[in-house]
């Protein structure tokens, strides 16, 4: 084949190569915050922020495998704001990472191999932060420090900071059902094409002594794992909103993005098991970049950061003055247990001992 | 020297080979992986474990039924194009390599949005004409997941008894019907058990892709709750709780391993076997095409059906499904909600670095690859090594060896004994590595063939002229078998570029691939997004699919690979 042919043929593809990585520089993250001019630092930053920002210098860099539903586009408003907030340039590498669980086993085969972390920072539920404990997986922070840290949002012996509050409940079409299931018990007794989560989400939970102890939610979890059509995960709403699914229980909290899209869902905290928990942001012991990583979970919790979160998620951390999400819960009138890592670290024996069995019961293995 | 060299060269990948199974199987019955002694625990918790029995059974079923499917399309489509006068044989050939373009991951999207029992458009189509209350196809099931990946399978099939079909000797088939016979009679009784070895091998080929594969196990069956090997291994390395369990995924991997050497040993008999079956003989052999007369219709209808089934409709899907920001059965409201936001709201920044990764695999691996087969191809055929029947085995381990357990094993190697300093966990640099070894089966059948039919006379002559052994490879052999070495790097290539299973296992933020990217977005609830993508990486393929389907045509419209 001719030397020209040979070019033309393969022009779109090189053309691609070399035409995408121009596209998406609108608003992306990546390198949204390394290209900008490094503006002025905010200001009142404490002795050890300005240390951390000394060293996030040096390191340049920060990975985050992320699960939550904004995405992308959630991330790229954090870089933007992260670099401006404390007048950095780091390069703000975003991974979606859908399955937490599977996030949790990958950081902690790193560290039991001694191999640098995926992330530079672990975003997870109280559950699998609190797995990662117990393989001393996680670095302990003098967070108080940072600025912008309640005391109430630090757990782990230092190790997690909240940063989002999850209310898990049920997901349902609101096209097919006028009549949403209001309980869990509910969702057993109507007529629904239910979908339900492979790892048990907050089931575990559930089991203990302070809800509703361990018989009764395998019993449930039995009942549902017979029900249910299908195995679907936190973040896959839209297959509730196809109608592919009536409803989703337990899911992971409201999913905001779909409904902003105008997807026909809505979603219930069921009023005979309603937890408040949380998204945790941690620093793996083997990050490679845990200046920067530490520098981010303490921005988190900034108004600005709050704001976007809110924006993306519909949720904000409950824990902080003027939380949208604690007027919700307010609203509600719901009897919130507080699932945070506190619990689950208490809780640990029956979560567990029984969670792979509800595991298995969902999975129908005979 | 030179063929010490080369000696030393083919075993460096077999050391890397056979290491890498040795290392499973050492793991299976070790506590831990880096400590503790040594077990038959994890043999016990396995044969104990109705999870993995259940993968298991499934996994023979759902592999059997896409053999079913593959074969009943396959064979037909490889009898019409080789053995009558169908004038579509071109587009055959054409369509099919654009077949092996479309990764399977992508079809099986396509046909979770067709033949979901719920909301899936043709059940959707079904109920409204027929009054069904429910949709009554279920894709979710094994039959199902068996279907589409059978759809899938079939050119691998048509391929692989193309071959069989153009050596036969029309003149027993002549004589079957001067006798009386007619066309089914013909084809039972002569065409079919002549062309037997052929097609058990072909089977058998496939069989063992079946059993190993990722793609639809992953999309339809996972969220299904129908665990095939694949899908259970992905799980124990990814698991839902606590760390990987590697002991019981090493010991079901060595399982599967001694069925897979077993078939591949039948496999290997079964090519020996078939030289009996050798029908052309001498110089006056002539493949005379069967007439079709009025069955051309049925032939172009069976395989309109096919492609409308395999591509057409899957693909269709996709594009409806990119147009909208939640899937929706086609109706005047869903028309009313296309929009170009999945196209616009493309995460450029996981697609950029993704398609970075997929063009450097689809570089190099390719390229090491067909390397590592042609020195491969040269101990075995032209040097007097007392190895060189070894090697060829080693070579062709791979195509019967499951690839997911190579890559298993390679994520153990680098995660627990890799060297820190080469940063070989996670990196691109380990799946081009395991991806050129797997492909060394696939790539010296090639090199194999194009080899075996250079006669050593002009090799020899270049000697008697005093050629150098580098001249006469350099000006005389690499000329001649260029041809082959370009088919096959492009098939590579291809390959590499719809490649899931084995950067799945291996992804890291490292080394996403961009099927990996779109297979996220998937599972994470962005159909759309992910549609869109996939599209996107389809039309950036079209130039190599293309050049390939150029490059066919120049050397006589024949499938060299």
């Amino acid at each position: 084949m001719g030397r020209k042919k040979l070019l033309l043929t393969f022009s779109p593809l090189v053309a691609g190569v070399l035409v995408l990585p121009a596209c998406g520089n609108s608003g992306n993250s990546g390198n949204a915050g390394a290209s900008a001019a490094a503006p002025s630092p905010a200001p009142q930053l404490s002795a050890q922020t300005k240390t951390l920002v000394t060293q996030a210098k040096t390191e340049g860099t920060l990975t985050v495998i992320d699960p939550l539903p904004g995405g992308s586009k959630e991330m790229a408003e954090w870089a933007k704001g992260f670099n401006t907030y404390y007048g950095l340039n780091t390069k703000v590498k975003y991974v979606p990472g859908f399955n937490i669980p599977q996030t949790a086993a990958t950081l902690g085969q790193e560290q039991q191999a001694s191999r640098p972390a995926s992330t530079d920072v672990f975003v997870g539920s109280q559950t699998h932060t609190a797995t990662l404990l117990q393989y001393h997986a996680l670095t302990t922070e003098p967070w108080d420090k940072l600025g912008n840290i309640p005391a109430g949002a630090v757990q782990g012996d230092g190790s997690a900071v909240a940063f989002e509050t999850r209310l898990p409940g049920i997901t349902y079409n609101t096209d097919k059902l006028k009549n949403p299931p209001k309980t869990l018990q509910d969702v057993l007794k109507g007529n629904y094409v239910i979908g339900t989560t492979p790892y048990g989400s907050n089931f575990t939970d559930l089991a203990s002594d302070k809800v509703w102890g361990q018989a009764k939610t395998l019993q449930y979890v039995q009942s549902l794992a017979a029900k249910a059509k299908g195995l679907i995960g936190c973040g896959d709403e839209e297959r509730v909103a196809t109608g592919e699914f009536t409803v989703f229980a337990i899911d992971c909290g409201a999913n905001h993005g779909l409904v902003k899209q105008g997807a026909p869902i809505g979603h219930v905290i069921p009023t005979d098991g309603a937890l408040e928990s949380f998204f945790w942001g941690s620093v793996p012991k083997n990050a490679a970049h845990p200046a920067n990583a530490q520098l981010f979970i303490n921005y988190l919790l900034t108004h600005q950061a709050q704001q976007v979160l809110y924006q993306y998620e519909g949720a904000d951390l409950s824990l902080l003055s003027g939380s949208k999400t604690a007027q919700e819960m307010k609203q509600s009138g719901a009897n919130f247990t507080l699932d945070d890592i506190n619990f689950a670290q208490a809780n640990s024996k029956v979560i567990n001992g029984i969670r792979g069995q509800f595991q298995g019961i969902l999975a129908q293995v005979k | 020297m030179a063929t010490i060299a080369k000696v030393v060269l083919a075993a460096i990948p077999t050391i890397i080979i056979l290491g890498l199974l040795a290392f499973t199987f050492a793991i299976s019955f070790r506590d831990r992986p880096t400590t503790g002694g040594w077990t038959l625990q994890h043999y016990i918790d396995l044969f104990r474990n109705s999870f993995a029995a259940q993968a298991l059974l499934n996994t023979v079923i759902y592999a059997l039924i896409a053999l079913g499917w593959a074969m009943v399309i396959g064979v037909p489509l490889a009898w019409l194009t080789e053995r009558t006068d169908f004038f579509g044989r071109s587009f055959v050939y054409s369509a099919l390599t654009i077949g092996v373009l479309i990764p399977g991951f992508i079809t099986a999207m396509g046909w979770v949005f067709l033949a979901n029992p719920r909301i899936g458009i043709l059940n959707t189509w079904l109920q409204n004409i027929f009054g069904f209350t429910d949709g009554p196809l279920n894709i979710g099931t094994l039959p199902g997941m068996g279907f589409v990946q059978g759809l899938g399978l079939a050119p691998v099939i048509f391929v692989m008894s193309v071959s069989s079909m153009r050596a036969l000797d029309a003149s027993l088939e002549e004589a079957a019907q001067t006798s009386g016979a007619g066309l089914l009679s013909t084809l039972r009784r002569v065409t079919l058990p002549l062309v037997k070895p052929g097609l058990l091998g072909a089977a058998i080929f496939v069989f063992v892709i079946a059993i190993a594969a990722f793609d639809v196990p992953a999309v339809i069956g996972l969220s299904n709750r129908v665990f095939t090997f694949s899908t259970y291994l992905y799980l124990q390395v990814n698991p839902q709780q606590g760390l990987p369990d590697y002991g019981i995924s090493a010991a079901f991997s060595t399982f599967m391993v001694v069925i897979a050497l077993f078939l591949s040993w039948r496999y290997s008999r079964i090519l020996k076997e078939s030289r009996r079956y050798a029908v052309v003989t001498g110089k006056n052999y002539r493949a005379m095409p069967r007439r079709l007369g009025r069955w051309q219709i049925g032939a172009w209808i069976f395989i309109g059906g096919y492609l409308l089934l395999a591509q057409v409709l899957p693909l269709l899907l996709l594009v409806w499904s990119s147009g909208l920001s939640f899937l929706q059965p086609p109706s005047a409201t869903a028309f009313g909600h296309l929009s170009w936001d999945n196209y616009l709201n493309i995460p450029w920044d996981l697609v950029r670095p993704g398609l970075e990764h997929t063009v450097i695999l689809m570089i190099a691996a390719p390229t090491i690859a067909m390397g590592m087969s042609g020195v491969f191809s040269w101990v075995v055929l032209r040097s007097r090594s007392r190895f060189r029947v070894f090697f060829d085995y080693v070579a062709f381990l791979p195509q019967g060896i499951p690839n997911l357990i190579f890559g298993f094993s390679v994520l153990l190697v680098t995660l627990y004994y890799g060297p820190s300093v080469l940063h070989l966990y996670g990196s691109l640099t380990t799946v081009v590595i395991v991806l050129s070894l797997v492909w060394l089966a696939f790539g010296t059948r090639v090199t194999n063939g194009a080899l075996i039919q250079l006669n050593q006379e002009l090799e020899e002559a270049g000697y008697m002229s005093g050629a150098s052994k580098w001249t006469v490879i350099r000006r005389i052999v690499l000329p001649l078998v260029r041809p082959a070495f370009v088919f096959g790097w492009l098939w590579l290539a291809m390959l590499a570029f719809r490649e899931l299973t084995m950067v799945a296992l291996l992804n890291s933020p490292r080394n996403t691939t961009l099927s990996v990217v779109i297979y996220n977005q998937f599972l994470g609830g962005s159909s759309g997004v992910s549609s869109a993508i996939a599209l996107i990486m389809l039309v950036v393929m079209t130039p190599l699919v293309l050049l390939y389907l150029f490059l066919q045509r120049r050397t006589g419209g024949t499938t060299q690979v």
